[in-house]
């Protein structure tokens, strides 16, 4: 009868006991960031973020010195005027490009693991579907962020830098919150749509194609029927509209795209973020333990 | 040697089809052999054993635990699945590294432990070439290496042979051997009975489900003594080596191969080898070979399947 001695040693550093979701996000991260398709969305989305800080430095620099040889010409410009209807535009101008990026980094994170069979490697280690589930979702709000809230605060920043007082900061105070808000509203709706496309069907080019069809036909859809019934609250349907109504509410802007309360788009986003919670965490528990 | 993975009946079924039947199975430390056709159950049994099912009746517990969503079972198990688990566009290094993180490894630890483990298994001159450039015998290597990162007690290694050639298997043989040797317990689960056979003598056989058999191949052959073996002799005279037989009474068949074979069918082939090996000593009857197929655990498969 074989003597069975070991001749190995367990692993004697410390475990990671919490967190382990953080993992999740590293490594999709770096994933992403090798991608060339993410690395030409960043420089779109850095380019406009430059065109802001233009626009910050010369409202700032030029426009509050009444001697500045230009500040006469570019009185004129009231676009240039650095507030909240400022960062709201610069946000929904982001919004699109949030979207694509989650979709290019979103659209496979659940399927390509079904397709390549992960799910049972990750679930033979000590990684919970929450872990999971949490990892891959705040990869894509992380990213998301990168791309709205993060510049965004950073232009509030240099505004503030630029033009020092106390005025400026009380005006700006809540511009980081709300940003904050409006950059949130955007990117986890997005992700956990794309992330629930993702975990349904069997191709990253299936899910992709599904979560950008489901966008489009849900604007057709609530236009066509604001149309046709002359109801513009109608509108509330489409998707992009009730974000749009939301950022209205969160930067105080006037004429909302609909009348209806900011409760009401926001109650249809939180069911949305509902469902599509509801669908991960059915395909990925299913995957972690078969029942 | 004491138990490692004991199930305890444990049936598991996908809607109408039925993957095990009432199982109880105890496995013990060493290298052991989960063998089985195709659709037997061996990988339900090991994903039972992972917690990555639940059972639909009965209970598993490895280490004495039940592993389902328990980290401490969980990391002392390594496992080799029997499809190819790689992410796209990555290295084999990385694949090892990023398994050894989420084990729960730190780091500085998962480094140090991919390297080691891509080392062990001949990988260290490849390992930072894209997995999707490797032939089918590293993808099985780096896969073996992933499971060996974390050094667990316990491997369960599904058909880690598919697909690999004639040396390709030899070096999983070998490397096998070796775990067992250096005192992992090992799961080696397999369709093919020579596979199993070259790496441990104490096997499993599952059927339908169902155990037919458990334990070591001759205690199993030794439950099986109604069946006769069989017995191949390559000899230049097999009419007059087959004479030697005639009247013998646990002789049940004789039967010719061409013009240099027989075949015997006997209940006691320690008495046919000693009429063998006398029968040889005469100058007319030159033995060439004699095997007997029913020593391998082909023979006491089909026995038992039958």
């Amino acid at each position: 009868m074989p003597v069975y001695t070991r001749s190995y040693r367990n692993y004697e550093g410390t475990f990671r006991r919490r967190g382990r979701w953080m993992l999740i996000v590293e490594q999709e991260l770096r994933i992403l960031v090798k991608g060339k398709i993410f690395q030409f969305l960043c420089l779109g989305a850095f380019l406009h973020w430059l065109l802001r800080l233009f626009q910050v430095v010369a409202y700032d620099v030029i426009m509050q010195d009444p001697n500045h040889p230009m500040a006469a010409m570019l009185q004129q410009a009231k676009f240039l005027t650095v507030n909240e209807t400022a960062f709201f535009d610069f946000l929904r101008i982001q919004a699109p490009m949030v979207f694509l990026i989650c979709l290019l980094a979103g659209s496979g994170m659940i399927c390509n693991d079904v397709r390549n069979n992960l799910m049972e490697v990750y679930f033979s280690k000590p990684i919970t579907w929450r872990d999971y589930a949490l990892g891959k979702l705040l990869s894509l709000v992380f990213v998301g962020l990168g791309f709205t809230a993060l510049p965004a605060i950073v232009l509030v920043v240099i505004h503030n830098l630029l033009a020092p007082g106390w005025e400026t900061l009380t005006t700006t105070i809540w511009w980081p919150v709300e940003i904050a808000a409006f950059s949130l509203v955007i990117v986890l709706p997005f992700s956990l749509g794309i992330l629930a496309c993702s975990a349904v069907m069997q191709s990253q080019n299936y899910a992709g194609i599904t979560a950008f069809m489901i966008l489009v036909a849900n604007g057709v859809i609530a236009a066509l029927l604001a149309g046709f019934l002359q109801e513009e609250n109608y509108l509330l349907l489409s998707y992009p509209m009730s974000l749009d109504r939301i950022g209205q509410a969160i930067f105080h802007q006037p004429n909302p795209v609909f009348n209806l309360g900011w409760g009401w788009p926001m109650a249809f986003v939180a069911m949305v973020c509902l469902l599509c919670s509801v669908i991960i965490t059915r395909v990925v528990r299913r995957a972690e333990c078969a029942p | 040697m004491s138990t490692i993975i004991s199930a305890k009946n444990v049936s598991k079924w996908f809607g109408e089809v039925v993957a095990l039947n009432d199982l109880n199975v105890e496995i013990e430390t060493g290298v052991t052999g989960l063998l089985g056709a195709n659709g037997a159950g061996k990988s339900t049994f090991i994903k039972l054993a992972l917690g990555l099912y639940r059972p639909s009746r009965g209970s598993v517990t490895v280490f004495g635990e039940s592993p389902r969503n328990n980290a401490a079972v969980l990391r002392r198990i390594g496992y080799c699945p029997e499809l190819d688990t790689f992410y796209d566009n990555m290295t084999g290094y990385e694949y090892v590294y990023w398994l050894s993180r989420y084990w729960g490894m730190s780091a500085k630890h998962a480094q140090v432990a991919a390297e080691q483990a891509c080392d062990r298994v001949g990988m260290t001159e490849r390992m930072d070439d894209p997995i999707e450039e490797y032939s089918k015998g590293m993808r099985q290597r780096i896969k073996i290496a992933q499971a060996l990162s974390t050094d667990p007690d316990l491997l369960f290694l599904d058909e880690p042979m598919a697909g690999l050639d004639p040396q390709g298997r030899e070096e999983m043989f070998s490397l096998i051997r070796e775990l067992g040797d250096n005192g992992y317990s090992v799961v080696v689960s397999s369709h093919i009975l020579y596979e199993v056979e070259r790496v441990t003598d104490n096997v499993v056989l599952l059927f339908q489900g169902s155990i037919m058999a458990h334990g070591k191949v001759r205690e199993i052959r030794s439950l099986i003594d109604a069946h006769p073996h069989t017995i191949h002799v390559d000899c230049s005279a097999p009419r007059i080596l087959a004479t030697h037989f005639v009247q013998d009474e646990s002789v049940l068949h004789l039967d010719f191969e061409g013009e240099s074979r027989l075949v015997i069918r006997t209940k006691d082939p320690n008495a046919c080898y000693a009429r063998i090996n006398a029968a040889a000593l005469e100058p007319d009857v030159e033995v060439t070979r004699i095997h007997c197929a029913d020593d391998s655990l082909q023979a006491v498969f089909d026995y038992l399947v039958k």
